[in-house]
């Protein structure tokens, strides 16, 4: 019976004055800068890959000999600006990161997606039934998390030839263990809260335990593992694509452009660490937005958002 | 020393919110002399642990800040320490050797994963400069003081494999460890069984005439303040509502509120003579209407026989089972329709465990449970789902059998959704006609658990088991986690409903005045047997098992003479209801006391004869 609870949230009495509003967010989000800055980005990077065509300085395969390896911010041989420099075929590096983003991010969001769903579904419902079925769920598992994944998605790809649908697939296969495993820990933990045995008392079907009254609550471990998932794909992609079963050049992503750079890291650092960068920055954005979501979208904790105080956070 | 040890004037904290900074505590002012036990009394929401907490500096961890008013420790030698303006290392320094803290839950109070021997010496380590032999050596010192048995033994174990009573008994050794001049002690009886709350209360009165430390003591029970205080300060929405010795406090209180919080506190022995339940006194304004007797029926509505669950204890290698914890054993009882039994004992003596298998949300071991002429244990999973339409629960703790994700009119339509007894906006009708019934209002539907208060939240609980229009509910401690004043309300709801809608409780419970007020008949749990079975007014005025008179004569009272020093503390650690694989416990028997008045006399089994024996 500790009341160091903020008391607000006991005395508050008008219902109509605690939703939240469109301006309420803009006024929470304009406290915590961080998070503001994130969005931006994200934002930036949606609008570059939706509108490259139009966004982009320069040509995305479009080579220039003449102007290889400048470093950023120099002006080429014909007077073109090249923000951050050119790659060895005097490719413009910040258009092939506009256009590259295309690629990593819709294979990133589109593989950690499709893995997370099928491997939350496995995971919720072995933790919450056990017996057999979870043995079964959960050895499986493990026998697919004990396989080398890149040699499994050699062979695969292989078989069924590279490109961007494939990858996607042989993602999901090879990633959804992740979520099972996580999904079904939180599903055990929650089996055992006093509002689930509260909705089995109900009359709640296991289905309906499952996904109405366990996924809610345990959604945010799971966005943080997600965002996470994110940004390895995007690296896995690198690596498939450089070993030549990803995406095919000249197309550009940025994990091929890191395969690419690595041979001239001494002479032109640029080549890796832009699109590194690239990649660090999104993963770290997509966090930090996942766990504002994940804040202010919590009942419980939400007030914290959006209340005003000169004491307190913000 | 005429300096009051403590002196807070004027203080006021504030909390953000969403309109701006908000006042959780105004204007409090009050005094601690070193030695004297000052009890801060008050309902959630009240400012006492806010209140207490600044002396600390430990409110900001949670978003406040102290706006004004005076916090001043006398620092040993005559002068005053300024503990608003304190920086954090001296503060740090002050916590632990100035102003020792006691918590409310002895379960997360201690770290598991070190032994207690560590966990002492690491503070006598830090704050006293103690060599490593120094600080066991004092360790064991400590546990005396706090009366432990085999002290060297205990530090060498880990906090699970003590009692609750031992480990609160831990934490106070902890906060004593560097000799503060006060300890603040945050409800710390409220997570534990009545009687070793007796046992905790006089401890730390001994202490206090031992050590001569200052207690603050918080609490929001007015019959704990009636066993510990000398000073009381009774806190209302943040401010001080009166402010006085025990003894006028008690006998003649002045404030308005301070009368009502103890006009509320149901005393035991208030029913003598009478055979049916009554409503508890009530302060509120709302009124409940119970104009007809609350009569049971003549026909049995559920007939348990027999029941026993045992969860198997797994280890050694492939995890096979080692022994068996007997939480219920051969335990026999039948309720009337609209009857109210009682089940009542401590923590661990597997009265939630028996609610739990009635529902089946547990599966029995063996036994027969008949409701309503079915046979449950026979049912098929989905033919038992349907089943639950007629027997709901409500559970103790209102914050955790609410889904916080979930908007309360979702909540409430989850039975009658589940069981398929209305669709489309007769849901959100019948919503409203609940909320209607448990006196919240109907705004309220759309707002999420997390902005309700406790008692708020346990009402949404009612109206939750109420949809599906049920004939039993079985009702799990469902008032021992609120204020005394909603208690008494939501208990009225309960009686209210009964009488109208004829509905049958299985009422499990620890507090035996509560007990006494709503029971028509009552059945007393030890260690997984009931011991004692009979109507609410023989158990009260003639109770004949040990373990009933004891529970009974640990119930604290608001008499001033009966303090709580007396209470002996128990040496020897609690029964074990374990026992090893193949272990075949004697059936219960039971010997007629008078007609429907029954007393457990096969001792051995669950019930350990050495302690409570016939």
């Amino acid at each position: 019976m500790a009341d160091l609870s903020n008391p607000a949230i006991e005395d508050v009495i008008d219902p109509k004055d605690e939703r939240e509003n469109f301006s309420d967010y803009l006024r929470a989000l304009k406290r915590d800068k961080i998070t503001a800055a994130a969005m931006l980005f994200l934002l930036a990077l949606l609008a570059f890959t939706v509108g490259a065509e139009f966004l982009a300085p320069h040509k995305p395969t479009g080579l220039n000999l003449a102007d290889r390896m400048l470093p950023p911010f120099s002006t080429g041989k014909k007077g073109l600006f090249y923000l951050l420099g050119t790659d060895e075929l005097g490719r413009d590096l910040f258009t092939r990161l506009i256009y590259g983003a295309r690629v990593s991010v819709s294979v990133g969001l589109l593989g950690a997606t499709l893995s997370c769903f099928f491997g939350v579904i496995a995971g919720l419902t072995a933790g919450y039934y056990g017996g057999l079925y979870e043995d079964l769920v959960m050895r499986f598992v493990d026998g697919m998390l004990s396989l080398p994944s890149l040699l499994v998605a050699l062979f695969v790809l292989f078989i069924l030839g590279g490109g961007f649908a494939n990858l996607i697939l042989v993602f999901a296969v090879l990633h959804w263990m992740v979520f099972a495993r996580m999904s079904r820990g939180l599903a055990l933990a929650a089996r055992s809260k006093t509002y689930v045995v509260a909705a089995k008392a109900m009359g709640a079907s296991g289905r309906r335990i499952v996904f109405r009254h366990i996924l809610p609550n345990v959604v945010a471990p799971i966005l943080v593992l997600y965002t996470l998932e994110v940004a390895i794909l995007i690296l896995s992609e690198a690596s498939l694509s450089f070993l030549g079963f990803g995406v095919q050049p000249p197309d550009p992503s940025w994990g091929l452009m890191i395969a690419d750079g690595r041979e001239h890291i001494r002479s032109a650092w640029w080549l890796v660490a832009f699109p590194g960068l690239a990649i660090f920055l999104t993963a770290l954005c997509l966090n930090l937005v996942a766990s504002w979501v994940r804040a202010v979208t919590d009942p419980a904790q939400r007030w914290r958002w959006f209340a005003i105080g000169n004491g307190g956070r913000g | 020393m005429n300096k009051p040890l403590i002196n807070v004037e004027g203080l006021r904290v504030e909390f953000p919110s969403k309109r701006g900074a908000i006042a959780g505590v105004q204007d409090v002012s009050f005094t601690i002399e070193s030695g004297e036990i000052v009890c801060i009394v008050g309902e959630s929401g009240s400012g006492k642990s806010v209140s207490a907490y600044t002396l600390m500096q430990l409110t900001k961890f949670s978003g406040g800040w102290v706006a004004d008013g005076r916090l001043t420790l006398e620092s040993g030698s005559g002068s005053e320490i300024n503990l608003r303006a304190v920086d954090e290392a001296r503060m740090r320094t002050i916590r632990g050797n100035e102003i020792g803290m006691i918590f409310q839950e002895p379960m997360t109070a201690l770290n598991p994963s070190y032994t207690i021997g560590w966990q002492l010496a690491e503070s006598l380590q830090q704050h006293r400069d103690m060599s490593r032999k120094e600080a066991a050596g004092r360790s064991v010192e400590l546990l005396k003081q706090v009366r432990i048995p085999e002290p060297e033994r205990r530090l060498k174990q880990y906090p699970h494999e003590l009692s609750g009573g031992m480990r609160q008994r831990i934490v106070i050794a902890m906060a004593l460890a560097c000799e503060p001049r006060l300890l603040i002690a945050d409800e710390p009886t409220t997570a534990l069984d009545v009687t070793v709350q007796a046992e905790i209360l006089a401890l730390i009165r001994k202490l206090r005439d031992e050590t001569g430390a200052a207690v603050l003591l918080i609490t929001h029970d007015m019959a704990v303040v009636a066993q510990m205080a000398d000073r009381v300060v009774v806190m209302q929405n943040g401010r001080v509502a009166e402010e006085g010795p025990v003894e006028q406090v008690l006998t003649d209180p002045q404030h308005p509120y301070t009368q009502a919080l103890l006009a509320v506190v149901p005393k035991l022995g208030d029913m003598a003579g009478k055979t049916l339940p009554e409503p508890m006194e009530t302060a509120a304004t709302t009124e409940y209407h119970i104009d007809k007797p609350l009569q049971p029926g003549s026909r049995v509505l559920l007939d348990v026989k027999h029941l026993t669950k045992r969860f198997p204890i797994r280890g050694g290698w492939l995890g096979r089972t080692v022994a068996n914890a007997h939480a219920v054993e051969d335990v026999t009882f039948r309720l009337l329709e609209n009857e109210t039994l009682a089940l009542v004992g401590e923590s661990g003596s597997g009265k939630s465990v028996t609610g739990l298998c009635i529902l089946r949300l547990e599966r029995p071991d063996s036994g027969e449970i008949t409701f309503d002429g079915q046979d449950l244990l026979a049912l098929s999973d989905e033919d038992m789902r349907l089943a639950r339409r007629d027997m709901q629960m409500i559970f103790q703790d209102p914050y955790g059998s609410l889904n916080p994700h979930m908007s309360l009119l979702e909540q409430v339509i989850e039975p009658l959704r589940n069981f398929n007894l209305e669709t489309g906006s007769a849901l959100e009708d019948r919503a409203a006609e609940l909320f209607d019934w448990v006196r919240l209002p109907r705004a309220f539907l759309q707002r999420h658990p997390s902005e309700l208060s406790g008692g708020q939240r346990q009402r949404v609980a009612i109206a939750r088991a109420l949809a599906p229009k049920p004939k039993l509910i079985i009702a799990d401690e469902a008032v021992s986690a609120l204020d005394v004043s909603i208690q008494a309300e939501v208990l009225n709801l309960m009686m209210e409903l009964q009488a109208e809608m004829g509905i049958s409780y299985l009422f499990i419970g620890h507090d035996m005045a509560v007990v006494e007020r709503v029971s028509h008949r009552v059945a007393v749990m030890y260690l997984g047997r009931i011991v004692e079975t009979a109507t609410r007014e023989q158990i009260f005025a003639n109770p004949q098992h040990e373990y009933t008179k004891t529970l009974l004569a640990a119930v604290p009272t608001l008499d001033l003479a009966h303090r709580a020093e007396k209470w002996e503390l128990a040496t020897k650690p609690p029964p074990s209801p374990i026992h090893p694989v193949g272990y075949v416990p004697e059936p219960a028997h039971f010997q007629k006391v008078t007609e429907g008045h029954f007393v457990l006399r096969s001792g051995a089994g669950s019930v350990d004869e050495r302690r409570y024996g016939p």
